[in-house]
């Protein structure tokens, strides 16, 4: 054996040593690893099991929220149906309101007959109960003007009930607009649901299998950005759009349009003028 | 004059109705989505139609162009009546060629301007 292989040996023996040093540090560090990987498999599992129930919860959710829809229909419904009794009624008292103004009326018309009347025939005499008749004729006749005036207050605040139950009826399309922002929530479960189905299938969690899907609605188109706005805004917005829509095209989004992105009824209105 | 009034809300079609009959028309006839109103407008004579966009099995976008794909109908008066207020939907409306646009919420004057425009045009 020369010097230079005891030199080689020396060497490797060295690399040895470099690789048990190495070994050492590593076997600490694989160990937090091991016992990491050990606590993870549970919290993994644990994750697996959450979306697994979450994706089988929402079938549930989306049933609800169709509920919802259901029950709000419904009970507008009952809305309207009542709404409708009593526009209904409304317009009759109004109308007996006339008939009974319009009475009121003949009564002074021929009340004054009467007293023409008993003035030709008396000729001149029995003054005084001519004149105490004529009192009492122009007290009956305040009373009548005052009855017709109620009457005529009476048919203002008629007017102005009918004028509430239209604005309820108008406050009612909410039920259409909710039910587009429903569907629109609905789709959004349905589309997630989807994708957690895709995640359980790829990671084939314990042979688990999505119990129930979501009820889909074949065709249903529905507006997301559907808003209830009733504020007055859309038309300081229209004036806006207006001006400035003179000089985009169409297609270009418009400075003046309200913050949802919603065209006012002018807008609308002045495309079609353009149109025509 | 005879209305077709489409919608798939039933409070929105009661709400339309009374509107109408408030503003004087009485004969109307209801569907509840596109494909029913194709139906009845090949059986009952249509004077004038108010539809929605967004309905199951037939929107009301697919329903207007049902409409003018048939010669019979190129001067059917048809207003939509939708939540859709983006400038979009109403370039689109307007080329499937809907006669007016109205948006939800609107009122019965608004309603009776529209109806009133479309009259005086066709």
């Amino acid at each position: 054996m020369n010097t230079k292989n005891l030199g080689g040996i020396l060497d490797k023996i060295n690399e040895l040593r470099a690789l048990f040093i190495f070994g050492q540090r590593v076997i600490p560090f694989l160990e937090e690893l091991f016992y990491f990987v050990n606590d993870i498999v549970p919290v993994l599992e644990d994750i697996n099991e959450s979306i697994y129930e979450s994706a089988n919860k929402m079938p549930r959710a989306s049933s609800q929220l169709n509920k919802v829809t259901q029950a709000t229909e419904l009970a507008t419904t009952e809305i309207l149906d009542n709404l409708d009794g009593v526009l209904s009624k409304l317009n009759a008292i109004g109308s007996h309101f006339q008939t009974a103004t319009n009475d009121m009326a003949a009564i002074g018309s021929l009340d004054e007959q009467e007293l023409k009347m008993l003035k030709a025939s008396l000729n001149g005499s029995h003054k005084e109960l001519l004149d105490k008749l004529a009192e009492i004729h122009e007290q009956k006749d305040a009373h009548l003007r005052a009855l017709k005036s109620n009457a005529g207050g009476l048919q203002d605040s008629l007017q102005d009930i009918r004028n509430k139950s239209n604005d309820i009826m108008i406050s009612l399309q909410v039920q259409d607009i909710t039910t587009q922002q429903i569907a629109s929530v609905n789709h959004l479960i349905q589309s997630v649901q989807d994708r957690l189905a895709n995640l359980i299938d790829r990671f084939k969690i314990s042979g688990a299998e999505l119990v129930s899907e979501i009820q889909k609605v074949d065709g249903h188109t529905f507006d997301p950005q559907a808003t209830y706005d009733r504020s007055g805004d859309a038309q300081r917005d229209a004036d806006k759009v207006i001006s400035s829509i003179e000089n985009t095209t169409p297609a270009q989004p418009t400075s003046g349009m309200t913050a949802s992105g919603h065209t006012s009824q002018d807008e609308i209105d002045k495309l079609f003028r353009k149109g025509a | 004059m005879k209305f077709l009034v489409v919608d798939d809300s039933q409070t929105m079609r009661r709400i339309v109705n009374n509107a109408l009959k408030g503003i004087g028309y009485d004969d109307i006839v209801e569907a509840e989505d596109g494909k029913d109103a194709l139906t009845k407008l090949y059986v009952e004579k249509i004077d004038f139609v108010i539809t929605d966009w967004n309905m199951p099995n037939m929107s009301g976008l697919e329903f207007t162009k049902a409409v003018r794909a048939d010669d019979q109908f190129l001067n059917l008066p048809i207003l939509m009546v939708t939540t859709r207020g983006m400038k979009e939907d109403v370039m689109e409306a307007l080329q499937a060629r809907v006669n007016n646009y109205v948006v939800k919420p609107f009122t019965p004057q608004v309603l009776k301007e529209k109806i009133d425009q479309i009259l005086k045009t066709t």
